[in-house]
């Protein structure tokens, strides 16, 4: 039993040495560091387009005004134009940044204002940044006027009662890491190896060293879990290192421990789903079949709150989440084992 | 050579026949459709793995799916909140301590607690209770773009100074090279103002176009196209493994005629299922066009992993990484769609914009495409070159197996020029990437930072260039020269097409202006020290660094 195991574990320990080698290990980690790269552009993005004065982003716009709005113009102080075609003249040279349109104010009905802004500019997020904030102080105005109230009124204050000004926008961040990023950086991980561990069970049979490793004592059983063991500890080594990448980069890691755990074991469930594709027979069609099947289950984990991407996002941001869930998916490392079984066929095929 | 290269094709189809018997045809369409059904599923609930996130304690409860509520008086939600146990407390107003979740949580409940008074004020008083509604239009104008370099990195700083450097920048005396856009038909707009199909929001809604909504939607249209090709590189570095290659490469058929048929039966297919994306989404067949590039490119970047990776999990990460890369590449951009001119370095942007019933100059269509084409071609290349047993079968890591494959392009000094040029699109890729990726860093390091990489990614590029040439053993001195002339005039080419179409402020024209003498010292500086390559490119970029900080402190 203990030599078995012990042979199990070289073949593990052949192929990390071999990943080593490659250095497909630090591409592994410079994936990673993509993924997060790309989540804060997607944030900042995000923030510009949402909002923009909290990306910093906001600021003073010129606005030309055409039209008959007393209210509106009193709020918008803007640079005003008797036709249409005068203000976009100025418009086009650059005078304004914005030019807006209400032919005639209605005090009681519907006010339809028209907004033309430059294409193509970063002064189309500054004005229209700053175009809101006065078209909601206009809305509040004209809801006074008639006897509406205009905001909830709801102030934020400390624990110790004091004012505090949370910016509009500021849990999009917040979200964007918890929701998006560290889900994503568990799914890379598992689909990175256990798309490398299919390529260490089909590298084998199409270079025909399986046959060797076949003339070995080991079981075609033993040889899949030793390249299961190698993945599995592919995914112990990297799962930890975005945490730590995360953690470096001011990221409040809640769980730190239950986050790995429930990381991997969301590995060994792609692996149990690579372990089926590998029944395919060679690389291309295993390839093919698996990331079909990635591609089937990734929008569905976002869908759902008790799946591994929502309960990995509520214990990682240290909100209360299923215990009974984490179990469940747990148990995705017990099945790897008849997941071998089943890989083992195209194993005992070359036999 | 046509027919040859149908003969390979006819070749892979055969193998392809083969592999793929019914039964697994039947488990491929079985996949694709449970993908289509759970991506429709996932459309339809949106997303919800963000349900539960925050904790909110107090005598009101909510009734929202981010929020868990506890009961408790006030006074003991406060108590919560402050221990951590809750991330908010609602009470008359909302109680939230100084830490990222409580401050998340305290925007989200405020934005959820206006929703439904939003929602409560149309119940009780209709529509009049919402006086204002804005519809927006965006015109072109051919100002000087005011965006200037340091603008577009110093996101952060005040307006003011983002003022002072718009002008700066902004240069006063601009010949349009093309038509100027056609008169503002304001009577046509504003007949337009009143039509039906405008669409009208509240203030509150008011905010700058976003397209992220259509990114999802444009993803369609590249995503079969993701497969078709991953299964050609699989099948073509399984032929290398399993030395069919090799046996091909034995008969007359020219090696890039030999990929090429290897991809003509996938290329079809992805042209055939952007063709069904665009019937099915009910879009017009021209968005291949703008799909296209990017599927040639991207095939081509397969294909020449393909030859030169060493093992098949190499390929994997080759395929993962490029994959992830060249969608960044192509979308990011996009986000940005209208609002800032960068974003037309994508074919999706112009995609997107063409679907939207603009029409897309061939100007533009050629600055976002080009590269794309040009990079296709040189990966196709170099593909070719590395398909010879001693390259694609060796054990050198990739970037030596660059130079190898390199070396076989090269084969006089003046080629060093031509191969310095086809580099600027790999150049801009690279470093478009790294500002996209460095600027959101604060502006005192992202500046410094980015003009650090940026000296050794143009480096890099132009020592593996000059090494190829010394394993050729050409001239070391004439081929530095070469390369630097070739690098100089690839970047003034980029220039002169950008300021001719205002592109300036994307490329950094003011930044990458740089004299001849830069590139030419630089090269040389690292042919002296050739022996110890190392060492020799750091020196060339560290004096590249030098001369860009300089520059940039100058303008500055």
């Amino acid at each position: 039993m203990r030599k078995l195991l012990s042979q199990i574990l070289a073949i593990a320990m052949k192929d990390l040495r071999s990943v080593a080698k490659e250095r497909t290990f630090l591409m592994a980690i410079g994936l990673q560091l993509f993924v997060a790269m790309f989540a804060s552009v997607l944030t900042f993005g995000l923030l510009v387009l949402y909002n923009p004065s909290y990306a910093g982003v906001g600021g003073e716009a010129k606005v030309g005004f055409v039209g008959d709005a007393p209210i509106l113009e009193s709020v918008l102080k803007p640079v005003k134009y008797d036709s249409i075609q005068r203000g976009m003249e100025d418009f086009k040279s650059g005078k304004i940044d914005a030019l807006v349109w209400l032919p005639k104010e209605n005090v009681n009905s519907t006010n339809f204002v028209r907004v033309y802004l430059p294409k193509e500019e970063i002064k189309a997020i500054q004005a229209s940044i700053f175009l809101k904030e006065k078209f909601v102080e206009y809305e509040k105005r004209l809801r006074e006027m008639r006897g509406i109230p205009s905001e909830s009124g709801l102030k934020i204050y400390s624990t110790d009662l004091e004012s505090i000004n949370v910016p509009e926008g500021a849990s999009v961040p917040f979200k964007l890491i918890y929701v998006v990023l560290v889900p994503l950086l568990m799914l890379t991980t598992a689909a990175t190896v256990a798309g490398m561990f299919i390529d260490l069970v089909t590298e084998e049979v199409e270079s025909k060293t399986a046959l060797v490793l076949l003339a070995s004592p080991l079981t075609p059983t033993g040889i899949i879990t030793g390249k299961i063991i190698a993945a599995i500890l592919l995914s112990l080594a990297l799962t930890p290192t975005w945490m730590v990448l995360l953690i470096l980069n001011g990221v409040e890691m809640h769980n730190p421990l239950l986050v790995a755990l429930l990381a991997i074991a969301t590995s060994a469930m792609f692996i149990c789903v690579a372990c089926i594709a590998i029944l395919t027979g060679d690389r291309e069609r295993a390839q093919l079949v698996f990331s079909l099947a990635v591609i089937a289950m990734v929008p569905l984990f976002f869908s759902s709150p008790l799946s591994p991407a929502g309960l990995i996002t509520r214990i990682a941001a240290g909100s209360p989440f299923e215990a009974y869930a984490v179990i469940a998916y747990l148990l995705s490392l017990v099945a790897l084992y008849p997941s071998a079984l089943v890989a083992a066929r195209v194993l005992k095929a070359e036999r | 050579m046509i027919m040859r290269l149908f003969g390979v094709s006819r070749l892979e189809l055969r193998k392809s026949r083969k592999k793929y018997s019914k039964s697994l045809v039947i488990v491929i369409i079985l996949l694709i459709a449970v993908a289509g059904f759970s991506a429709y599923i996932s459309a339809l609930e949106g997303i919800k793995s963000d349900s539960g996130l925050y904790v909110v304690a107090g005598p009101y409860s909510i009734n929202e799916r981010h929020f868990v509520s506890y009961y408790a008086p006030i006074n003991k939600a406060i108590e919560l909140v402050r221990e951590g146990k809750a991330d908010v407390a609602l009470g008359q107003f909302i109680i939230a301590r100084s830490s990222d979740n409580s401050l998340a949580a305290a925007d989200e409940l405020r934005a959820a607690i206006q929703r439904l008074f939003e929602e409560e004020l149309y119940k009780k008083y209709g529509s009049k209770a919402f006086p204002v509604f804005i519809s927006v239009e965006y015109v072109k104008r051919e100002v000087g773009y005011q965006i200037g370099v340091k603008e577009v990195k110093e996101k952060g700083k005040v307006s003011e100074e983002k003022k002072k450097m718009g002008r700066e920048v902004k240069k006063p005396v601009r010949t349009p090279a093309a038509q100027p856009e056609k008169p503002p038909e304001v009577g046509e707009r504003i007949g337009r103002v009143i039509g039906v199909q405008e669409e009208y929001v509240t203030p509150r809604n008011f905010s700058p176009p976003n397209l992220l909504g259509k990114l999802v939607y444009a993803f369609l249209f590249i995503l079969p196209s993701y497969f078709a090709i991953q299964v050609f590189s699989s099948s073509l570095i399984e032929d290398k493994t399993a030395k069919k290659l090799d046996v091909l490469l034995s008969t007359p058929i020219l090696p890039i005629s030999i990929l090429l048929g290897k991809f003509l039966p996938y290329f079809i297919i992805s042209v055939l299922s952007v063709f069904a994306v665009s019937v099915l989404l009910g879009k017009s067949l021209i968005a291949i066009v703008y799909v296209l590039p990017i599927i040639l490119f991207f095939a081509a970047l397969q294909a020449f992993f393909a030859v030169n990776a060493r093992s098949y999990k190499e390929m994997t990460f080759f395929v993962i990484s490029t994959s992830l890369i060249v969608t960044a590449y192509v979308f990011i951009p996009a986000i940005f769609a209208g609002t800032i001119p960068v974003s037309k370095v994508s074919p999706i942007t112009l995609m997107l914009a063409s679907f939207e019933g603009e029409e897309v100059s061939i100007r533009d269509y050629l600055f976002a495409t080009f590269q794309f084409y040009a990079m296709a071609v040189v990966l196709y290349l170099m593909a070719a070159k590395s398909l010879t047993p001693e390259i694609a079968h060796s054990s050198k890591s990739i970037p030596e197996k660059i130079v190898m494959a390199l070396s076989r392009l090269i084969t006089r000094e003046w080629c060093a020029f031509f191969a310095a040029m086809a580099a600027i699109p790999f150049v801009f890729m690279v470093e478009f990437m790294l500002l996209s990726v460095l600027f959101v860093l604060p502006p005192d390091y992202s500046i410094p930072a980015f003009i650090g990489v940026v000296a050794v990614v143009e480096e890099s590029f132009k020592a593996s260039i000059l090494l190829a040439a010394g394993w050729r053993k050409l001239s070391p001195y004439a081929s530095a020269i070469a390369c630097g002339l070739g690098f100089f005039a690839g970047e003034k080419l980029i220039v002169l097409l950008n300021v001719a179409t205002q592109y300036n402020t994307l490329l950094l024209a003011q930044f990458f202006l740089f004299p001849l003498a830069l590139h030419i010292s630089t090269v040389l500086l690292f042919t002296l020290f050739r022996s110890k390559p190392v060492f020799a490119l750091s020196i060339a970029s560290i004096t590249h660094f030098i001369y860009n900080l300089t520059v940039v402190m100058l303008l500055a």
